[in-house]
């Protein structure tokens, strides 16, 4: 067997890389994937990540509700979290937040101190800032800092530098879920510091730890309950917050893009190894014949086989074992420094990589089997004997075709009819080697949607800026916005907190009422229709519409403040990035919350640069934070780029497959044609004309293979946005002629080399020996 | 290539020998064999299996170098030649005629023709003349859309030799051209390369260990164990 495999040991090294690849790509992507899960799960898990987040219009703590013996609640951190912006070191300004802590060593959600000390509650000038203003930043411990909430500067002394599991990933907006990496600054310092100003101690915001193996639903829900007098803005789960629900997503994106390649490379290992045997019992077949003659039993033929077949899946298992180590780490730690992660705690799953060891045995096993079992089907004689070619042996299409392709030169005519000839192997060549060039294709085509759809859905919106409010304020009171320089329109939103139900069965969510005729706004309806006015109409993003299980035209129930309930009617589904949306008319937004003349925000447009204008907006006393439209969109790319990397390491693996597909694809016709090429050597045709006809197969081959892949790559790449729309939101199908030039220029670049073992090979051609064997025809 | 009648020997060889050493056992498998042939001449070599006959086919067909002596065919000293130049050399020189006749299984009659004669370099205009006149030469012509695999083994021998003959070389050489083929096939088939050597001028040279070919050549030469002991 040892012999056998030393005789094909070219072929059966290609094999075994392409099964090393199937297990590297299978076991390190998941190990990727489950190394984020299990990072966010340590690193969360040891700050205290709190269960529950309330965030409410600031009150005195002396009006908040009893907090204690909350049904399923173990514990209830105060605080206050204002946002605002921070003065950078050139006193330029970024989004911020300035937390005000009732303990300089909270509970939950607990900070990790990587420099410097707590926060001194005694000290009114002690903070501790986020590590992203250090590393992006450069404030270290000892520097002063100011921050700017409403029209009031707090000007504190650094004194320590630390991790905060709220900010693992940092976002200057978390609506949109896509992390901008040192976007927000944020600065913890003492409570007692507004406290001491205002004469009583105001906090709006509350975080709840549960009870070890409470429903977190059923806590949740009394959590609120509690709460119901509050004016409450967002609840905010742990499994809806944006460092837990970012990650969440991108595993599931990733997880949505791994089987492709690993099913791919499967098939690959699989007729690699099938045409391989199966050109080895063919040399065989006298020896094989011979024993069968001499009294050995099948089985024992084919356990040889069956040995061979495993023993190159194990050592492919054995080395792609190795490489998932590699490309876990090389999937995983880069896109965890673009994304910001304090650290990545690396996950080895032994099981994985033994399963997918055993895949891979299970595949060469099974198609190393094939071959000889179809060959011991018949009598010892028959094994013997030489097959007789058939009159017609060369199909139809070769006689039919004959004349058309006489105006080819012979070197083409000649790569294309043994192509034909041979139709089983070139159709199943074909297929593969399409399969493989399909997937990074379909990645492409996936990512390309996935990025655009809303880069497009933000270009068709006509606003510039969004400007969020700290707090609910008269219509009256937005004066001063329309006047400032380069403010060309003015368009009012309302978003508060709201419960969305069905069944009995309840979500948090985020009310936005807008505009009926907005000038402004174009929401991605992606069922239904969009809104008209009508008084019980809602429109629910996917996220919500999925989780409740809603469609088009079911009733439900809208729960504001103290409970009370709005039926209401879901008209239509948004395929909207922004999760967690109801969109309704701004003036029943208004209504059912109780704020009748106010509003929460204002959309924008604009004329000319909006740096000017945003710095301006940022000094209004009721501004909480400025988005820029331009700056959504960059980030939105940045992050997307990083599932780029997926694909290219696919990209890579994939054409390297196919490479090595054909190469070993062309040696074998080469090693099977040897005479030929001999008699061709006879001729007088030298080195020269004989690599012309091999790059011609290996071309054509590549070629139709190449062809394959568009349809493989469009089919695959629509699957992937199906699934990719109900994981995130709606991804529309976006065909980009670029996608496919990519990967095909690349593959067809690639082929040439791919040609080269089999030039080699006959470049070394034994002329004498090749015509020995008399193997032609 | 046609070379015209010229007075010289259009194949010389010198006390050529070919062996092979494997460790310290050197096998010889020929022996300082000398022997010239001229322009137009039909020679067989008669010899058992394993004589030598097919080495020194190979050697003057530079499939295979000599390991000494000297080897002159068609006024080129190849002693010494670099591989690399033997593919020109059989492609301006010598014609190949094979025992199992080694025609392209997927190019037709006619195409297993040009295929010897494009790699010449001539006009598809002359690629096409010669095919169709070697074709009818042979007796083929209305085959010459036909693939091998529907020939049968005589009309794919005469389509190997129209194919080396069609490129007119100074040198053909036969290598048992009827060893697989019916006694009464093999004849009309040498009877043929006979009658094209006469019009193309030739030297045709076949190895074989049939008597009965011997009979129709010019000259016969007989080998054993690797040394040419009568002529």
């Amino acid at each position: 067997m040892l012999r056998d495999l030393w005789q094909i040991r070219w072929r059966a090294l290609a094999v075994a890389l392409t099964a090393a690849a199937g297990v590297g790509i299978y076991a390190g992507a998941e190990m990727a994937i489950h190394t984020g899960g299990h990072t966010r799960e340590v690193l969360l898990g040891r700050m205290q990540f709190a269960d529950l987040e309330v965030q409410f219009l600031p009150e005195d703590v002396a009006n908040l509700p009893d907090l204690g013996r909350i049904p399923g609640v173990r514990g209830v951190e105060r605080r206050l979290v204002m946002p605002g912006t921070v003065f950078l070191k050139d006193n330029s300004r970024i989004s911020g937040a300035l937390v005000f802590l009732e303990s300089p060593a909270p509970a939950m959600d607990r900070l990790e101190l990587i420099d410097g000390r707590p926060v001194d509650p005694a000290d009114f000038e002690s903070a501790v800032i986020e590590r992203s203003l250090a590393t992006y930043h450069d404030f270290a411990v000892g520097d002063r800092i100011r921050a700017k909430v409403g029209e009031k500067i707090y000007d504190s002394r650094i004194d320590g530098v630390a991790v905060s599991p709220e900010y693992l990933i940092t976002t200057a907006n978390p609506d949109y879920l896509i992390p901008e990496k040192g976007s927000l600054g944020v600065i913890f310092t003492g409570l007692a510091r507004v406290s001491d100003a205002l004469g009583f101690t105001m906090v709006n915001d509350l975080l709840f730890r549960f009870e070890p193996g409470a429903d977190p639903r059923a806590a949740r829900e009394a959590v609120i309950t509690r709460l119901a007098k509050l004016n409450l803005e967002r609840v905010i789960p742990k499994e809806e917050h944006f460092v837990w629900r970012f990650l969440q997503l991108q595993m599931e994106a990733f997880e949505l893009y791994t089987p492709c390649i690993v099913l791919t490379l499967g098939l690959l290992s699989f007729v690699l190894t099938f045409i391989s045997v199966n050109r080895l019992v063919l040399d065989q077949r006298q020896e094989i014949g011979s024993l069968l003659a001499l009294g050995y039993r099948r089985a024992q033929v084919l356990r040889a086989y069956l040995e061979a077949g495993m023993l190159v899946g194990a050592v492919g298992g054995v080395v792609g074992m190795g490489l998932s180590l590699l490309l876990r780490d090389l999937l995983v730690r880069p896109y965890g420094r673009a994304l910001g992660m304090p650290e990545i705690v690396t996950l080895v799953e032994p099981a994985r990589m033994i399963t997918g060891c055993l895949a891979a045995i299970v595949v060469t096993a099974a198609a190393g089997l094939l071959p000889p079992l179809r060959m011991l089907r018949l009598t010892p004689q028959s094994v013997i004997r030489e097959p007789i070619a058939r009159e017609t042996g060369l199909g139809s299409w070769v006689h039919s075709s004959a004349a058309a392709l006489r105006a080819l030169p012979l070197v083409v005519r000649y790569g294309i009819r043994n192509m034909v000839r041979r139709r089983s192997r070139t159709l199943s060549s074909v297929l593969a080697i399409g399969f493989s060039l399909g997937v990074p294709i379909a990645y492409l085509v996936s990512l390309t949607s996935t990025l655009e759809t809303p880069v497009r859905g933000f270009a068709g919106e006509r606003w510039d800026l969004t400007v969020d409010f700290l707090y609910p304020v008269l219509a009256d009171d937005i004066g001063a916005i329309g006047p400032l320089p380069g403010v060309v329109r003015v368009e009012p939103y309302f978003r508060r907190f709201a419960e969305i139900g069905t069944k009995g069965r309840f979500e948090s969510a985020s009310i936005l009422g807008i505009q009926m005729d907005s000038a402004m706004r174009r929401t991605a309806v992606k069922a239904g229709r969009a809104l008209s006015g009508g008084p019980d109409e809602v429109l629910v993003s996917h996220d919500l519409a999925r989780r409740l299980g809603l469609r088009v035209g079911d009733p439900v129930t809208l729960r504001i403040r103290n409970n009370v309930e709005f039926p209401s009617r879901v008209i239509g589904i948004s395929g909207e990035i922004m999760p967690g949306q109801i969109f309704m008319p701004f003036r029943r937004a208004q209504e059912i919350t109780g704020f009748e003349d106010d509003l929460t925000g204002v959309y924008l447009s604009t004329s000319g640069p909006v740096e000017g204008l945003a710095a301006a907006l940022g000094g209004l006393e009721y501004v909480a934070k400025v988005t820029r439209k331009g700056g959504v969109v960059e980030a939105f790319r940045k992050m997307v780029s990083g599932i780029m990397r997926l694909v290219y390491v696919s990209l890579g693996v994939s054409i390297f497959s196919s490479t090595l597909f054909i190469a070993m694809s062309v040696s074998l016709v080469i090693s099977e044609r040897r005479a030929e090429y001999a008699t061709f050597r006879c001729l007088g045709y030298g080195r020269g004309k004989l690599a012309e006809m091999v790059l011609v197969h290996t071309m054509v081959e590549g070629g139709l293979a190449s062809l394959v892949s568009i349809p493989v790559g469009l089919a695959l790449g629509v699957y992937l946005n199906a699934r990719m729309s109900q994981t995130w939101y709606h991804v529309f199908n976006i065909f980009r002629p670029g996608d496919f030039i990519l990967v095909l220029a690349v593959a067809l670049i690639l082929m040439p080399i791919a040609a080269w073992p089999a030039v080699r090979t006959l470049n070394r051609l034994i002329i004498v020996e090749a015509l020995a064997t008399r193997r032609i025809g | 290539m046609s070379t015209g009648a010229a007075p010289s020997p259009v194949i010389r060889l010198s006390k050529l020998s070919k062996w092979y050493d494997q460790g310290p056992i050197r096998t010889v498998v020929l022996a300082e064999a000398s022997l010239t042939v001229d322009h137009g001449q039909f020679v067989v070599v008669l010899g058992p299996s394993g004589s030598g006959k097919t080495t020194l086919l190979n050697l003057i067909g530079t499939m295979d170098t000599p390991s000494s002596g000297s080897l002159v065919v068609a006024g080129v000293d190849l002693h010494g030649r670099a591989p690399v130049d033997h593919a020109a050399f059989r492609r301006d020189t010598i014609g190949f005629i094979f025992q199992f006749y080694n025609l392209f299984p997927t190019l037709t009659a006619a195409e297993n023709i040009e295929a010897g004669l494009e790699v010449l370099g001539l006009p598809r205009s002359e690629v096409t003349r010669r095919t169709r006149e070697y074709l009818e030469a042979v007796g083929l012509a209305d085959r010459a859309a036909a693939f091998p695999a529907q020939l049968s083994g005589g009309q794919q021998q005469r389509v190997a030799i129209a194919r080396a003959l069609a490129k007119e070389p100074p040198v053909v050489l036969a290598d048992e051209p009827t060893g697989n083929l019916d006694h009464a096939t093999g004849e009309l088939i040498v009877r043929l390369m006979r009658d094209l050597n006469r019009r193309t001028r030739s030297a045709l040279m076949v190895v074989t260990h049939n008597a009965e070919i011997a009979k129709m050549a010019d000259r016969v030469v007989h080998i054993s164990d690797g040394r040419i002991i009568e002529e």
